[in-house]
């Protein structure tokens, strides 16, 4: 009798948990009947910025800016893909980046928004522009904060706009996505050479014939106009858009891929092989890239279908620096109790995405391309002893995935821990010389060796979430 | 008749219970707590002055002023142990106070001087294990200290 009773128990508990998984795993993949799209976007430029002491975020700590080149948007798509489980709202900020605690309370403000609106999820990216004003707070002078309060409420303020507007722009119509090779233009500064020259396009054509939407993705780091300009800019950004918008009369997003380790867009020459102008230089790239993403002719329509799924977890804070700037309250990053050198982690995200059928991981940070694609077996790493974790690729199954970094939170950089080298007498601080001579910059603005080993256990255990993996 | 007896005995010594000695030691720990924790708070807050002091940089001190604005949020657990010390030893049964050698000069300075280093170990244990804006002092501390004293800070700050 007993037994009869426990072997009852058992097949109720594997019934329940089979259903819970079924229902998890259905409640991720859906179908809807038709796209509806919205766009809004939000200046977002202080007033008094001429007469108030702003600093540009990107290079050296304490560069005021003297000025503005291109104004900084918050640009939100909203995107439905009408299959009851409500919109995604993805907000794309010109600016070095936010943290988790600046997400959070954008995502706060708009509880009630989502509430009406059956929201879903609101994600949050950071183009990376290296000519913003400072929105992290470790651009001021030294150890001091270089946020301005009232810039970040404007900034909050005007990313809830721009997702309420893009609610209510909102319209039918149907999605392309499509991709090109950016040739000669990307330059790695670090070993190994890897890095994806993919430009995604994602276009939205509505159905009234209206102002269509092109929404881009590219790796590379918005900083064309190099250190020496104190100019306020969104970087190549703002000319691709502008390119984009003269050919097509589209307005665009620029969404940042994988872009640690370190990419960024070679400087471009004259006819004369003479450095362009920063200016002229910012220009030209936006162009290059602009016309790369016009002259896409792979374009497929995709099924109407946002699968996405968000992973907390957190990764141990050991830079010194970090601490002390969350110490004097420069960075928000929300940390708690934790393993680590100093038993305080990091609380933050990964998402999974699928849009239209293309799978997509949205990372906290500045991802190395190596963590997501593996490194080349002829490359010698700093620390031969250790082991990285499991590559995305492995993980994914296929090479044909995106990755949207500095999502909803910046960390700093996600390296592999193989070539993770910090100098002896001050890590974090000082650069670390390998013993082949490889200058290590990168591990200065990371959190500690275990980024990217805490990024791929989420990941995975989110990939299982969704039976992907 | 026998029973009686019985039942005037635990009437009596149920009077016998005194409560305002509860209430006082109470009242006492409240207070002792809430101060300490003031006085903690205030000197996390003005941590510049000691740094000030100690490096002679104001550029440091100002670094350090930042904190005043920031979310400091004390130990529990060191004021409650002091607070209970305190209030337990020092509030007092009054009869217990008749006698000549408690009554002494000597004996209240010694009290006294017992109850300030106390406060004073509770309030540098507490300072130190305080979290501002989510990191302990005492991690701060550990991160500094070694980098100042090697003078490999010296070039940077």
């Amino acid at each position: 009798m007993k037994t009869r009773t426990v072997l009852l128990l058992v097949l109720s508990i594997s019934l329940i948990l089979s259903t819970t998984g079924c229902s998890s795993l259905d409640s991720f993949r859906d179908t809807g009947t038709h796209w509806t799209i919205g766009f809004d976007k939000q200046e977002t430029v202080p007033d008094d910025i001429l007469s108030k002491t702003y600093y540009v975020a990107g290079y050296s700590i304490d560069k005021p800016a003297t000025g503005i080149l291109d104004p900084q948007y918050v640009r939100a798509v909203w995107m439905d893909d009408n299959s009851g489980r409500g919109g995604v709202a993805f907000v794309a900020v010109d600016c070095i980046g936010l943290t988790r605690a600046d997400v959070v309370h954008i995502r706060e403000s708009l509880k009630d928004f989502q509430k009406t609106s059956g929201c879903r999820a609101i994600h949050i990216f950071c183009t990376h522009t290296h000519a913003g004003i400072d929105t992290l707070g470790i651009w001021g002078p030294l150890l001091s904060s270089g946020k301005d309060e009232a810039f970040m409420n404007m900034l909050y303020n005007n990313a809830v706009e721009a997702v309420i507007g893009a609610y209510e722009n909102r319209k039918d119509g149907n999605l392309y996505c499509g991709s090109t090779q950016v040739d000669d233009l990307l330059n790695d500064t670090r070993d190994p050479q890897v890095y994806s020259k993919d430009l995604f396009r994602f276009r939205f054509k509505p159905s009234d014939g209206s102002q269509g939407l092109q929404m881009i993705h590219f790796g590379a780091h918005p900083e064309s106009l190099r250190s020496e300009n104190s100019l306020v800019s969104a970087d190549f950004p703002c000319y691709m858009g502008k390119r984009i918008k003269e050919v097509t009369n589209d307005e665009f997003v620029y969404f940042t891929g994988a872009i640690g380790g370190l990419i960024n867009t070679r400087r471009l020459k004259d006819d004369n092989g003479m450095n362009l102008d920063v200016y002229k230089n910012v220009e030209k790239t936006g162009e290059m890239i602009a016309d790369a993403a016009l002259s896409i002719s792979n374009e497929q329509e995709l099924p109407p279908s946002f699968n996405i799924r968000t992973q907390e977890f957190t990764t141990p804070l050991e830079n010194p620096v970090y601490l002390v700037e969350k110490f004097l309250g420069i960075l928000s990053t929300e940390v708690v109790k934790g393993k680590g050198l100093y038993n305080i982690v990091v609380k933050t995200e990964v998402s999974y995405a699928e849009i239209g059928g293309i799978k997509a991981v949205l990372v906290p940070g500045e991802l190395f391309s190596e963590v997501a694609y593996g490194v080349p077996e002829s490359f010698k790493p700093a620390n031969e002893n250790v082991e990285n974790p499991k590559t995305f690729v492995e993980m994914i199954g296929d090479e044909n995935f995106l990755v949207f970094g500095l999502s909803n939170d910046e960390i700093g950089y996600i390296m592999p821990p193989d070539n993770f080298l910090l100098d002896e007498k001050l890590p974090y601080i000082e650069n670390a010389t390998d013993q082949f001579g490889r200058r290590h910059y990168e591990e200065t603005n990371s959190l500690s060796p275990a980024n990217a080993e805490s990024l791929v256990k989420a990941l995975i255990k989110l990939l299982r979430s969704v039976k992907q993996w | 008749m026998k029973k009686q007896n019985v039942s005037i005995g635990v009437y009596q010594s149920k009077q016998e219970l005194d409560w305002s000695l509860f209430l006082k030691r109470a009242l006492f720990f409240t207070v002792a707590v809430l101060i300490t924790r003031v006085c903690v708070r205030l000197m996390a807050m003005n941590l510049w002055f000691p740094i000030l002091k100690l490096t002679g940089s104001q550029e440091i001190a100002d670094i350090f002023m930042q904190i005043k604005t920031a979310d400091i949020r004390p130990p529990w657990l060191i004021p409650v142990i002091f607070s209970l010390i305190v209030s337990f030893f020092t509030v007092k049964k009054e009869k217990n106070i008749e006698n000549k050698r408690t009554k002494s000069v000597l004996f209240y300075i010694a009290v006294g001087l017992t109850v300030f280093i106390l406060f004073v170990i509770t309030l540098l244990f507490s300072v130190y294990l305080t979290k501002v804006n989510q990191v302990r002092v005492s991690h701060i501390i550990k991160v500094l200290y070694p980098l100042v004293k090697s003078g490999a800070l010296d070039g940077i700050l």
